[in-house]
């Protein structure tokens, strides 16, 4: 079922708007769901992974649609979700939770449940603390244990929720490494504000910000966007949409450039801040 | 001692012979202990044994399921005393797992039941018999057990829960099991401690049964903490307007209230089938997502 579809989905907190018609397609891959924080990013992989209802809206995975409870349990087996705060029983030890996710994923017979969270446990390396109680792990082996116990039994659809959080570079490298071996044949997607995850990963963006879809899309398209719109200069531009200091110590601009500006070629990262910059600004236009 | 001698310098070998037999698991219990106490010590005739095993198919698979099992006693997850006990009666492994996982079996929640009922039982001594503190009580302490087995803000791992293929409605019904399993023989020992109270000591146990009923019942609609509230509320509030009402001493028009008398009796054990009943009408009703409009058929 390595495809979700999801067409038209709402949902809202009370009186508080969080989706709007949201519709995109995931198809096998990996898929970054980029958006600030609370663009709705968590909101929407939850209703992916089943865990909450839209209002309206639907979300199909491959040719099932989670209306029937057999329809929905057969889903729930073929999907992988870390949640952004997977919520630990802290005595648990790394082996213990994942084991004990395993049990949730009706993986009853313990010898190939025990080979099957070892194996998950290798795969993100943390086999030297597998005995060790998950509240003495740090953030990033946490984020780690999380991601294992998504993997287990081999999904077709991973549902990430910010899984590069408090890795330091040596780890996200090994994970986008992880990821980019899954994504071939599976649907992954990633929810995320790190725009150099989803250019070192992805084969698909869609940005989301205020519970609507900017853009949906290739990396190089996104930044394609920001082609003609990035330029650098020694001083500061009044007019550019968004301005910072690179790392050579030039200013790096976003927006309409003046005539005669050094124009550059734009990332993935300029082409989501211009649409995120263009946004706010917009907003605050009305 | 074909190749071994029982003591010698440590520059001699274990035959080939020896060592072939060994890891055919074809030498007896002392040469065997022999053989390995030898191996700790001399990296050569490890080495050799480790060539033998590895041209040796079936030594080598029994050499794999072996280490493997070591490695499964090795990871395999605590699970305590009340674990064990569990998996004494024949419980299978992985539905001990999600049942230990309920904060009810949990050496705090047990205490928690005991300082209650100890209070209940205390109360009933000084007054000479009188325990209707212990009736009215009894019954709520399964509830509290039950609406703190599942669901989100008492499972921390609740998210992952939801998200799994397991059904929720078979774990908070194993886990509710597993909390009558432990509240209700220990509130039976408790009353059975009040002097005279003789069978009307436990005349809590059918209302317990039919308020447990009503809480699976209304978990089919709210969350298993909210429903296990709302009859501990409506219970409670029962009592409180006999309490009210009585003409005479209020502890006497408890024990006599209708709960307690016969006709109320039937009508809690009733209570509790249909809660049951109406549970297996709508459990599936735990498994589908949260929130609005979607129908689980």
């Amino acid at each position: 079922m390595a495809m979700v579809d999801v067409d038209a989905v709402s949902k809202r907190f009370g009186r508080t708007p969080v989706l709007d018609a949201v519709s995109m397609r995931v198809g096998p891959g990996v898929t970054g769901m980029l958006g600030p924080n609370g663009a709705g990013k968590t909101t929407l992989l939850r209703i992916m992974a089943t865990v909450l209802a839209p209002d309206s809206g639907t979300v199909r995975f491959g040719d099932r649609s989670p209306t029937s409870a057999d329809a929905l349990h057969a889903i729930r087996r073929d999907l992988g979700y870390a949640p952004q705060e997977p919520g630990f029983y802290p005595d648990f030890t790394v082996f213990e939770f994942i084991d004990y996710v395993a049990i949730l994923k009706e993986l009853d017979d313990r010898r190939a449940r025990h080979d099957e969270v070892r194996r998950v446990i290798g795969l993100v390396g943390l086999d030297e603390v597998a005995h060790r109680p998950i509240r003495k792990l740090s953030g990033g082996m946490r984020r780690r244990t999380a991601v294992a116990q998504a993997l287990l039994g081999s999904p077709s659809v991973l549902l990430l929720d910010e899984p590069t959080a408090g890795l330091d570079p040596e780890q996200r490298l090994r994970f986008r490494s992880l990821l980019s071996e899954r994504g071939d044949d599976r649907a992954v997607v990633l929810a995320t504000h790190q725009t150099e995850d989803v250019t070192a990963l992805c084969q698909h963006v869609v940005v989301i910000d205020h519970g609507s879809v900017r853009f949906d899309g290739s990396p190089p398209a996104l930044a394609e966007a920001a082609r003609g719109r990035v330029w650098v200069s020694d001083g500061p531009e009044p007019g550019a949409v968004l301005t910072w200091i690179d790392g050579t110590g030039r200013h790096r601009h976003i927006g309409d450039p003046p005539s005669g500006a050094t124009l550059v070629d734009p990332t993935l990262e300029d082409g989501y801040l211009l649409l995120m910059g263009r946004d706010s600004r917009g907003e605050r236009a009305a | 001692m074909d190749g071994l001698p029982r003591t010698g310098p440590p520059n001699w070998h274990a035959s080939t012979a020896v060592l072939e037999d060994y890891s055919r698991c074809g030498l007896d219990v002392a040469r065997a202990a022999s053989v390995e106490q030898h191996l700790l010590t001399c990296a050569s005739c490890r080495d050799q044994l480790a060539r033998l095993v590895a041209a040796d198919g079936a030594a080598a698979r029994e050499l794999d399921e072996l280490w493997i099992d070591v490695v499964d006693i090795i990871d395999r997850p605590r699970v305590g005393v009340a674990g064990r006990l569990i998996a004494g009666v024949g419980v299978p492994d992985h539905i001990t797992r999600v049942v230990l996982a309920t904060p009810a079996l949990r050496l705090s929640w047990i205490v928690s039941i005991l300082l209650v009922l100890a209070f209940a039982v205390g109360a009933a001594l000084r007054t000479g018999g009188n325990d209707a503190l212990l009736l009215a009580v009894a019954p709520l302490i399964p509830l509290a057990g039950i609406g703190s087995a599942y669901g989100a803000g008492v499972d921390p791992m609740h998210e992952l829960v939801r998200a799994a293929p397991l059904p929720g409605s078979r774990i908070f019904l194993l886990r509710s099991i597993a909390v009558l399993v432990t509240a209700v023989p220990l509130t039976v020992a408790a009353s059975l401690l009040v002097p005279g109270g003789g069978p009307a000591a436990v005349a809590w146990l059918l209302p317990s049964i039919g308020l447990v009923g009503a809480t699976l019942a209304l978990s089919t609609w709210c969350s298993p903490r909210t429903a296990a509230a709302t009859a501990a509320s409506g219970w409670l509030a029962g009592l409180a307007v006999v309490w009210l009402r009585a003409a005479g001493s209020p502890t006497s028009a408890i024990l006599a209230a209708f709960p307690f008398r016969p006709a109320g009796q039937a009508l809690f054990a009733a209570l509790g089938g249909i809660g049951a009943l109406v549970f297996s009408l709508r459990f599936a009703r735990f498994d589908a997502p949260g929130g609005r409009q979607v129908e689980v058929r």
